[in-house]
């Protein structure tokens, strides 16, 4: 299959799934895990 | 183009152009080391960042996309909205955000470069080694967030450690009493990885990085891509440019290319934005 095609096809399934995530509030469940200070991330054990 | 496998030939580089693409790059990852790093905007941690750069930073203003994705298979939900950015910045760009603003990918250059200042001998390791991306992304990434509910790959991340881990431990005392053996773990892994980039070009990014290899897949069928004309005589002049050690001539579409157009001092080597060749441009 062409590759512009295939390209084409895979932006708009992306585009589609941002806007799905988007609309189900994954930017607030995202912006929750960024400003928890993990420490487990750290390599630190509470 | 040539086949693939083609053996370099010796003795017979291509006049070079000598444009500023370097220099330009240079600015581009600079600045997006900086902009990356504007604790100002913290409203900006609702979005992933394009490229590799933790959020536990203190400074960051984003959301590293790896972390993101390990954080909501942890919590058994599909990362929709962070798939899906990465997904169009790999459909048009493929791994160009790897080559002009990862800073993660900036300091292995920069450490490249001081290993040549302080005359190391460089280290050529092959790019058929970069299955390990996989074994990181499927196993760090996917398998381990899912079963045992926790980022695996950020436990182990020497991005992680340098950008987060370092700097909270010394800006905070009471952090760093309470740091583990794994602290050591992944304290051994970035000081492993400071020492190969002064002699292996890009270490992390070519074997071990998740999000290029998300993008290196993009770039399959990316907008913007490599192409090498039929005069290329294989002398592997791209390779020693490459910041990627990647062997443009036999695959100018591999998972390997981060487009940072280092390549395109070669004639026979130019970047394909949108679709279209520059010369069908009217360049």
């Amino acid at each position: 299959m062409n590759r512009r095609l295939v390209g084409t096809i895979f932006l708009l399934v992306a585009l589609l799934a941002l806007a799905a995530g988007a609309a189900r509030g994954e930017l607030t469940l995202i912006y929750r895990n960024a400003v928890t200070l993990c420490l487990s991330c750290l390599g630190l054990v509470p | 183009m040539n086949s693939p496998g083609l053996a370099p030939a010796t003795g017979s580089r291509p006049a070079g152009r000598t444009g500023k693409g370097s220099n330009r790059r240079s600015v581009w990852q600079l600045v997006s080391l900086v902009a990356a790093n504007l604790y100002a905007l913290p409203v900006l941690k609702h979005l992933p960042y394009p490229f590799l750069h933790c959020y536990a930073c203190p400074l960051a203003i984003g959301a590293c996309p790896v972390g993101t994705v390990q954080y909501f298979l942890s919590l058994g939900r599909a990362p929709l909205f962070t798939l899906g950015a990465l997904g169009a910045v790999g459909a048009w760009w493929g791994r160009r955000t790897c080559g002009w603003l990862c800073p993660f990918g900036f300091i292995q250059e920069l450490g490249y470069r001081l290993g040549r200042r302080l005359r190391l001998p460089p280290v050529r390791v092959s790019n058929r080694h970069s299955w390990t991306r996989w074994v990181v992304t499927v196993l760090l990434v996917m398998l381990l967030p899912l079963a045992v509910h926790e980022p695996w790959f950020c436990k182990l991340c020497p991005a992680g450690t340098l950008e987060a881990g370092v700097p909270w431990l010394a800006l905070d005392p009471a952090l760093r009493a309470m740091a583990g053996p794994l602290f050591g773990v992944k304290l051994a892994i970035l000081v492993g990885l400071a020492v190969a980039v002064l002699v292996v070009k890009r270490p992390f990014c070519r074997f071990a990085c998740p999000l290029g290899l998300f993008y290196g897949l993009a770039n399959r069928f990316s907008r913007q891509h490599l192409e090498v004309d039929s005069r290329c005589t294989g002398c592997g002049w791209c390779r020693e440019l490459c910041p990627m050690e990647h062997e443009v001539w036999v695959d100018p579409r591999s998972s390997q290319c981060i487009l940072c157009l280092e390549c395109t001092r070669c004639r026979h080597v130019r970047l394909v934005s949108g679709g279209v060749p520059p010369t069908a441009k009217g360049e």
